[in-house]
């Protein structure tokens, strides 16, 4: 069974102006997909939505067989439990490291599930995924963009979450540490998946991330999927037209 | 004036000033979260008509709430402390239904200005929008909502009307109606004691000031590390049922600190005498009389060539200054901008005070050119200020594509950036002109026989003749406050 469903999904913000037109999607336990395409084809939308951040027009998202929107449920952003990477970090300057990371443990459900040693516990842990234990007293302004963005990756994996969401993490950083950083979160998805079976969907416009990283590629063009399948498959067999077009832009 | 005296409208000024800051902080706090974050309907509406009464003479409304608030014929006596709308809580009352707008706005503008993804982070962690508020928005805004508190500070000791309105029919003085009362006395004993008391107010506000302005370099060091990276629209918390109440809410506080007042003098002035505002008695003789009068026909000159030479002269100035400031990068027009801050932000009292002192030893005796010097001090930022943000939002390349096709530096302005800015002078050319027309607080010290301006003789006519021409006038004054604020609002809302 898949880990993550979206069925009839849609969204338009005027009246029958589709953003995204019913859009059907699996996703299996344990898979990192990413979501592909050029800017305005409502990918970002289409994460916001799983996240809880919009809300889709019509269709059902399903967590596992748990419903967090669709027949009249719609389960607000903190209720999802998902952890989340945004394109701007969205580290709060005004906490530490640690106390960024920790954040998710000090607040709704989780507050009662953890004390102050098992969250440092888990703080460290998280910290250690990301290399940046070193420096969990620092403020953010004391951090470079990457290890910024570091801190944000810890932040989405500290509660442990089923499915990891990644905006265009790497986008604000330069060639050499987005190089880096993908060998990272490839690495960390591969132990993280193999251990827990956590789940990633991520989104971005560069080819190289989705298709040194990803396990599943998903296509989309105008909110449509235009292709959907592993690496492998759209490198060989990638649908002539938008698909093809697309590819050899880069 | 004795010790006492002077230390009890110290405290009073200074209450005055905390009690304003806290009520219009708390309230503006309210409104600025709820139509930036939530999603209830008619947030467009409402979030622009809140920032309305920025642009209203508080006396006016004063005015209104004495109408409303009068212990014995008030149409709202029955609701209201025995006192009515005079004494300590009236002022504090009247002036926070003003001064809110300066953390309101200084708020919207963080709210607007915070990148939603720290925000949208912690409720993805696992907060409710309240506690989003509390652990991430608060702490990251704070230095909005002090700065405006300060600027609400500010705003309610340094007002005359209000005070001279509701508190000294009481009895109970402030710092700027102690001033008034000492001038008034007449002679150098007079202007020195006066001075003295000035003193002790410009502490006051170049403490709020000083305050202000480390915020705001604070909050602009900080800017970069808040502001969004792509500008997304923020998810809006849902309130659902909720919803409907407090749209209802804040249509009501609209309601109440806007069109209330306005229907209370409204009606005074249609009623033939004070307190009897029964519909079949409505007459428009108040309106008749006030507008016979020569005092105010006089008066109406005066401030009509006042505030058309003095708005003018600091919009024309203050494009030319900006230009300087901003295309040019001239240092010392962008310090002269600065500087204009300093009598702007001074109590016009002290202000007045000031350029009376200057006139004696410059034995000058022209009420009217007293006027026009301390409304062009006073109001000169204005005009510097909302030009120097205007040049910035043009892009650098239309001026470059003129300079390329040989524009000198006068054609460039003539060619170039007036017709672009032709809007932004119009504005600041209206919001320099709006407090002028209506200006009260240096205005009763600087004028004289002869010399009155809209703003003394309406207080003439409320505090010793005659209260339903003044409601008339009164009325007629806030309209056209109402009207071109709605005008400015219009201009306002593509930026």
């Amino acid at each position: 069974m898949s880990r993550l469903t979206l069925k009839g999904i849609s969204k338009s913000f005027a009246k029958d102006r589709y953003v995204i037109p019913p859009l059907d999607l699996a996703v299996a336990q344990g898979s990192f997909v990413a979501l592909l395409g050029p800017s305005g084809c409502g990918k970002t939308t289409l994460l916001r939505m799983v996240a809880g951040l919009e809300v889709p027009t019509a269709g059902e998202i399903r967590l596992g067989d748990r419903v967090v929107y669709g027949d009249g449920v719609n389960s607000p952003p903190e209720r999802r439990g998902l952890g989340m990477v945004f394109q701007s970090y969205a580290v709060w300057p005004h906490m530490t490291v640690a106390q960024n990371v920790g954040y998710p443990l000090r607040v709704g459900d989780r507050k009662a599930k953890y004390d102050a040693t098992t969250r440092e516990e888990a703080v460290g842990e998280a910290l250690s995924l990301v290399h940046m234990e070193d420096l969990a007293h620092r403020y953010p302004h004391q951090l470079s963009g990457g290890q910024q963005q570091r801190v944000a990756l810890a932040r989405g994996l500290v509660m442990k979450p089923p499915v990891l969401l990644l905006d265009e993490p790497l986008s604000n950083l330069d060639a050499r540490l987005r190089a880096e950083m993908r060998r990272e979160i490839r690495e960390l998805h591969r132990r993280i998946a193999s251990e827990r079976g956590m789940t990633i969907l991520y989104v971005t416009h560069d080819q190289r991330e989705a298709f040194e990283m990803a396990t599943q590629i998903v296509i989309l063009e105008a909110g449509r999927i235009a292709q959907q399948g592993t690496p492998e498959e759209i490198r060989t067999e990638p649908k002539p037209g938008f698909v093809t077009e697309f590819l050899s832009e880069h | 004036m004795s010790p006492n005296a002077l230390f009890e409208a110290t405290i009073r000024t200074l209450g005055l000033g905390i009690a304003t800051a806290v009520l219009s902080g708390t309230v503006g706090l309210l409104c600025a979260w709820l139509v930036t974050r939530t999603d209830f309907t008619g947030r467009r509406a409402i979030s622009s008509l809140l920032s309305v009464p920025y642009a209203l003479p508080s006396y006016l409304l004063g005015m209104a709430w004495i109408v409303l608030g009068n212990p014995t014929v008030g149409l709202l006596k029955d609701f209201l402390p025995p006192s009515g709308a005079y004494g300590f809580w009236g002022m504090v009352w009247v002036e926070s239904s003003v001064a809110f707008a300066f953390p309101y706005l200084e708020l919207r503008a963080g709210f607007d200005r915070l990148d939603p993804a720290l925000e949208e982070a912690a409720r993805m962690s696992g907060s409710s929008p309240v506690r989003v508020f509390r652990d991430v928005s608060l702490p990251l805004l704070w230095p909005s909502l002090v700065n405006g508190m300060c600027l609400a500070f500010l705003y309610a000791i340094s007002a005359f009307g209000v005070p001279a309105l509701l508190g000294m029919p009481v009895r109970e003085f402030t710092l700027t109606t102690l001033i008034y009362s000492q001038i008034k006395l007449g002679g150098l004993a007079g202007i020195q004691s006066g001075l003295q008391i000035c003193l002790i107010l410009l502490v006051l506000a170049l403490g709020a000031l000083g305050l202000s302005w480390y915020l705001t370099r604070l909050q602009r060091r900080r800017g970069g590390a808040i502001a969004g990276a792509k500008s997304s629209r923020p998810s809006l918390v849902a309130l659902g049922n909720v919803g409907v109440f407090v749209s209802a809410g804040l249509w009501g506080f609209l309601g109440l600190v806007i069109a209330l007042p306005w229907i209370a003098l409204g009606m005074s002035a249609l009623a033939p005498v004070a307190g009897k505002f029964d519909p079949a008695l409505w007459t428009l003789s108040n309106f008749h009389s006030v507008l016979t009068l020569p005092d105010f026909q006089n008066a109406l000159v005066n401030s009509t060539l006042l505030t058309v030479a003095v708005a003018t002269l600091v919009t024309v100035g203050g494009f030319l200054l900006a230009f300087a400031a901003t295309r040019q990068k001239k240092r010392w027009a962008a310090w002269l901008i600065e500087f204009l801050g300093i009598p702007f932000a001074t109590p016009g009292t002290v202000l007045a005070i000031a350029v009376i002192f200057a006139a004696t030893l410059a034995r000058l005796d022209e009420a009217l050119l007293l006027l026009a010097f301390a409304y062009s001090l006073k109001y000169a930022a204005v005009g510097a200020r909302a030009l120097a943000q205007a040049f910035p939002q043009v892009h650098p390349a239309l001026e470059e594509a003129a300079r390329i096709s040989g524009a000198s530096k006068r054609e460039l302005l003539l060619t170039i950036w007036l017709p672009l800015l032709a809007k932004n002078l119009r504005a600041a050319w209206i919001l320099a002109a709006l407090p002028m027309f209506t200006e009260l607080t240096m205005s009763v010290l600087l004028t004289g026989p002869g010399a009155q301006t809209l703003g003394t003789v309406l207080f003439d006519l409320q505090e010793y003749r005659d209260q339903p021409s003044a409601a008339a006038l009164a009325w007629l004054l806030l309209t056209l406050a109402l009207g071109a604020s709605l005008v400015l609002r219009e201009k306002e809302r593509p930026t």
